[in-house]
């Protein structure tokens, strides 16, 4: 518990500190994302067009929320959580600024992919979140060891037992659901049907715990345990398995046969941003293609950008289409924005899973 | 000859320990008869402690044998041995009660708690504390720790109780009523005490035997009379008890003793077993030396004194201080051809006369009271 | 004047420490029950109760996992001090001089590096991959990889690495300052290694095994990096419990009753264990 008050207390600290060092300058931009989603030379480029400093924090969705949560919405300028987890909570702790959409050049953006998410991340009237970087989830696999992992359901068969490998949160249960043939994004508004399913899955996965060697919780963690071939199957990210495929051909990432799941990671802006036109303008400065393309190859996962892939090396583009035939994209599972209230139904089911022996 | 050897409670037979290049104790033979109070005297260094250690069992011997009611203990470990040890500290068990540490023996023993309480009981009456059982060590004075230390071990009843200078922590006044009460418990018990000290008036006072050690030898072996008037070496006579020492040569030799020069004049002795020309150590106790005054006397000091005409040695000295100590007292007295100054002892037959510094004074003693040393086996005393 | 003015300086050299306390300990722990107490009722709407609270009670999920947590912390706690205590006597009492400081100092040196790193070492030693798999096919021991991570040996030997030092320097501290002479007495009355270990050596080490067992006892509970990395699937530690809520369930006011409990119910066991062991708090601290 003590340890839990210090990481409060030194996120406190840490944004106090931030806070301070950002009336020194003012022409900082403090970014709060993902890995690979900021590379040095898109920040290099961007100061020199607009003087801007970039001052990058790696996180993720929980880590976004739990940050902003602490200092009600100040300490960045800037945040990228996924468009499903932007309404609840917005809803819940009111940590984010609307889009001011006049400020963003919206040309540049893929159409459909900016009124889907504009559709998704609203909350009273106003519009929250803008898309960047988009990919999928589903199964990382070693073709040669375990041939026959098609869905998520297979990582409990018995040919790969302590085998496997996966995350023990949300995307789980959701891939599991599907691959039982449920449909849990159906059942997002009806409380008493998802947790029926969330039974269901709790069930399965507590069967298939044997099978799991660790439930991995970074990614540099999971690719570590697949490269020693302690791990021949996980469920993990389209770009972990493609970055794991360029070190070995046998290793790819495959959309399961239920769907692969998708999400599109946004741009936010928190209540307290001190920095919101440099926010607008990195936010526009990435979505040119060719800096899109950077991002892209960093990152190893598609963006927003109309265009973006023109600049997007062969090898990426090859491997996107080896693991998603023409269906198999119609087949991805876009996440709905997540009602309050439904993660602690899952919290729940995560923790007897976790309990169960 | 048998019921001799049976009289015999310790022996040790050529015992020798060194600790690396440093040699403790130096083939070592010596036989303690039982129901003794015998003194291991020495200053510190001179082996005595290992050498008690030894016989405790918490150090091995380099080579030897201790032979304890004729068997030899060496392969036996401290815990077996019928030998118990009375530390300096005294090592009660500060988290146990008077009664505890007195019963903590008994019950390595596997005594039943019935036979112990009694046991324990009885001890404390002997030794006058009989209702100290359930005090705690820390609200005990000095002297009633001291006799806890010693009911611990004397209620197992073991052939030799090992004392390793319990008195040196306590002040003056109780360690000269403790030599009195040990040396009574010593004879209440009737147990062999093996006892070791620097302080030569514990070990003259409470003895039947003391050995004087030095660098690991035992210079001599004998009652405390014998060693404080015919000590057999320099070392015993400068160390047991106070003296004048003189350094000289052997000028003369007769029939009834000998004559040597020092700094101070020819002084008499009666030992005649030295040769013409040898360097010599002298000691001459402070009592054996009595004064002759020199200012006009009366008749009856005249009678009172006129032994010391007869006396061999006959010198003036001229009184430097007065050390008035009760029956301790002492002068100091300086002669204009000595660098240190003389002990004499004070003279409490002629208390009626004042002695004050810078007057003069004629000593003198007999030529028994010279005790000679050869230098050559020099041994430097204090 | 001159009591105002010892007064003042008194006050004014505890200012910091006050200050000290009361930002860092008493106003997060105040806060922590103020947040503990509240109860989300709807999207940013939140009222008093103690649902937090009986939550724990009627969830078992957190019971059994607080009692997991606080079986294995008193068992670590058990097998630290078991073997710190011989490699402490054998520092106290049997090296003299240099050799103990250098002795010392090497308990000392794997606390240089920081817990995540040792951690991460016992994963490169333990992992199926890993330095002692390897080494025991390589000697033909074993057919095949053996997994020795993830499971609750594997937790216990992090546990206990990672607390041996604050175990081992209250139990040199308290031994060095037994006279050596209680030791021989003990022998030379009669006792065995047993009855000297007992009835002296025990006894006058208590302060230091009752501190040491605190201390170790309340950062086992409160560990959190070694049961999760070592742990892997099963490690389910109360404190894992409490970062959950607070980080990716977003459920502080939960977190915060957890950890308001952590603290009641740790206390409450070191109160029993002092009171079973006939300890007092204040004789441990003196």
């Amino acid at each position: 518990m003590k340890k839990l008050i210090g990481k409060g207390l030194l996120v406190a600290t840490a944004a106090i500190l931030l806070t301070t060092s950002s009336i020194a300058s003012a022409e900082t931009l403090r970014l709060l994302t993902w890995g690979g989603y900021a590379p040095q030379g898109v920040i290099t480029a961007f100061k020199k067009e607009t003087g801007i400093d970039v001052q990058v924090t790696k996180s993720n969705n929980e880590g976004m929320i739990s940050k902003l949560r602490a200092t009600r919405g100040a300490g960045f300028d800037l945040v990228q959580p996924s468009q499903d987890r932007i309404a609840s909570a917005q809803a819940d702790f009111d940590i984010y600024k609307p889009i001011d959409l006049s400020k963003i050049d919206s040309s540049q953006i893929i159409k459909s992919m900016f009124e889907a998410t504009k559709a998704n991340t609203s909350y009273n009237g106003h519009v929250y979140g803008v898309p960047h970087v988009w990919g999928t989830s589903g199964l990382v696999v070693n073709r040669k060891l375990a041939p026959k992992i098609m869905d998520y359901t297979d990582l409990c068969s018995a040919e790969v037992a302590g085998k496997v490998s996966y995350r023990l949160k949300r995307p789980t249960l959701i891939g599991f659901a599907y691959a039982m043939g449920e449909d849990p994004f159906a059942a997002y508004n009806d409380t008493v049907k998802y947790q029926a399913i969330l039974d269901k899955v709790q069930a399965k996965l507590i069967d298939c715990k044997a099978n799991v060697k660790a439930y991995w919780s970074g990614g540099d963690a999971l690719m570590n345990l697949i490269r020693s071939k302690e791990v021949v199957a996980a469920m993990a990210w389209d770009a972990g398995g493609w970055k794991l495929n360029n070190e070995d051909p046998d290793v790819t990432f495959i959309a399961p046969k239920s769907g692969a799941l998708g999400w599109i990671d946004t741009f936010a802006i928190p209540r307290k941003s001190k920095a919101e036109d440099a926010a607008y303008k990195w936010i526009n400065f990435v979505m040119r293609p060719e800096i899109a393309a950077q991002i892209t190859a960093a990152a190893g996962n598609f963006t927003a950008a109309s265009n973006g892939d023109e600049f997007v090396t062969a090898k990426l583009k090859g491997q996107f289409q080896e693991s998603f035939p023409t269906a198999d994209i119609d087949n991805i599972k876009w996440y709905p924005p997540v009602p309050a209230g439904l993660e602690e139904l899952e919290g729940k089911t995560l923790d007897r899973i976790k309990a169960a022996q | 000859m048998l019921t001799d050897q049976h009289l015999i409670d310790l022996e040790c037979l050529s015992l020798s320990k060194s600790f690396g290049n440093f040699i403790a104790v130096k083939d070592l033979s010596f036989k303690v008869p039982i129901g003794s109070f015998f003194s291991i005297l020495g200053p510190s260094g001179c082996g005595k402690t290992t050498l008690l250690r030894m016989l405790a069992g918490f150090e091995t011997p380099d080579s030897g044998d201790i032979l304890i009611k004729e068997k030899s203990v060496l392969q036996v470990p401290p815990n077996h041995r019928p030998v118990n040890m009375v530390f300096q500290h005294l090592a009660l068990f500060p988290n146990m009660s008077v009664s505890e540490n007195i019963a903590y023996g008994l019950k390595r023993r596997k005594m039943s708690p019935t036979d112990i309480e009694p046991r324990v009981q009885q001890m404390l009456d002997r030794i006058d504390l009989p209702d100290s059982g359930n005090k705690q060590i820390s609200q005990l004075s000095g002297g009633q720790k001291q006799r806890i230390a010693i009911a611990r071990c004397l209620v197992l009843e073991p052939a030799l109780l090992l004392l390793d200078e319990p008195l040196g922590a306590l002040d003056l006044k109780l360690r000269e009523q403790m030599k009195i009460e040990l040396k009574r418990m010593q004879a209440q018990f009737g147990t062999t005490f093996i006892y070791i000290t620097h302080d030569q008036s514990e070990a003259l006072v409470m003895s039947d035997q003391v050995a004087v050690m030095n660098e690991g030898v035992f210079e001599q072996i004998a009652s405390p009379q014998e060693l404080y008037h015919n000590p057999a070496t320099a070392f015993v006579a400068a160390f047991v008890g106070d003296s004048n020492k003189f350094l000289g040569t052997i000028c003369k030799t007769e029939q009834q003793g000998c004559e040597i020069k020092t700094k101070l004049g020819v002084i008499k002795a009666k030992n005649n077993s030295l040769d013409v020309g040898e360097p010599v150590s002298i000691f001459v106790r402070p009592e054996a030396i009595s004064i002759d005054l020199s200012f006009p006397q009366t008749a009856e000091h005249l009678q009172a004194h006129n032994h010391t005409e007869s006396k061999a040695n006959h010198f003036k000295a001229i009184i430097e201080n007065v050390l008035f100590d009760g029956a301790r007292s002492q002068l100091i007295a300086k002669h204009p051809l000595l660098d240190t100054p003389l002990n004499i002892a004070y003279p409490h037959a002629t208390a009626d006369i004042p002695f004050s510094p810078g007057q003069e004074i004629d000593i003198s003693w007999n030529a028994e009271d010279t005790l000679l040393f050869s230098a050559s086996g020099a041994l430097n005393a204090a | 004047m001159q009591p105002d003015k010892n007064k003042l300086a008194l006050f004014l050299l505890l200012t910091p420490l006050l200050v000290w306390l009361l930002l860092l300990i008493v106003i997060p722990h105040l806060d922590m029950m103020l947040i503990s107490l509240q109860e989300r009722v709807a999207a940013r709407e939140y009222r008093t109760s103690f649902s937090n609270y009986i939550e724990f009670f009627s969830e078992p999920l957190y019971i059994n996992t607080f009692i997991r947590t606080a079986v294995m912390s008193i068992l670590a706690t058990l097998l630290t001090l078991l073997i710190a205590f011989p490699v402490s006597y054998y520092i106290a009492k049997m090296m003299k001089g240099q050799s103990k400081q250098i002795l010392f100092l090497l308990c000392l040196i794997p606390f240089w590096v920081s817990e995540l790193v040792r951690t991460y070492g016992w994963m490169i030693l333990l992992r199926e991959s890993g330095v002692i798999s390897s080494l025991l096919q390589s000697l033909s021991l074993v057919n095949g990889p053996i997994e020795m991570l993830y499971n609750d040996v594997a937790i216990m030997v992090g546990l206990i690495y990672g607390s041996m030092l604050f175990m081992i320097v209250p139990l040199v501290t308290t031994l060095d300052s037994l006279d050596d002479s209680l030791i021989e007495a003990g022998y030379d009355l009669g006792g065995s290694h047993w009855n000297v270990l007992r009835e002296v050596i025990i006894p006058h080490a208590t302060p230091g095994i009752t501190s040491g067992c605190i201390v170790v006892f309340m950062l086992s509970l409160g560990n959190y990096l070694t049961p999760v990395l070592l742990g892997g699937k099963d490690s389910l530690w109360f404190t894992e419990q409490i970062y959950t809520q607070f980080i990716t369930r977003f459920n502080w006011e939960q977190g915060a009753a957890l950890g308001m409990l952590l603290l009641l119910l740790s206390s409450l066991i070191v109160w029993l264990g002092l009171k079973l062991s006939g300890q007092s708090f204040r004789k441990v601290m003196s």
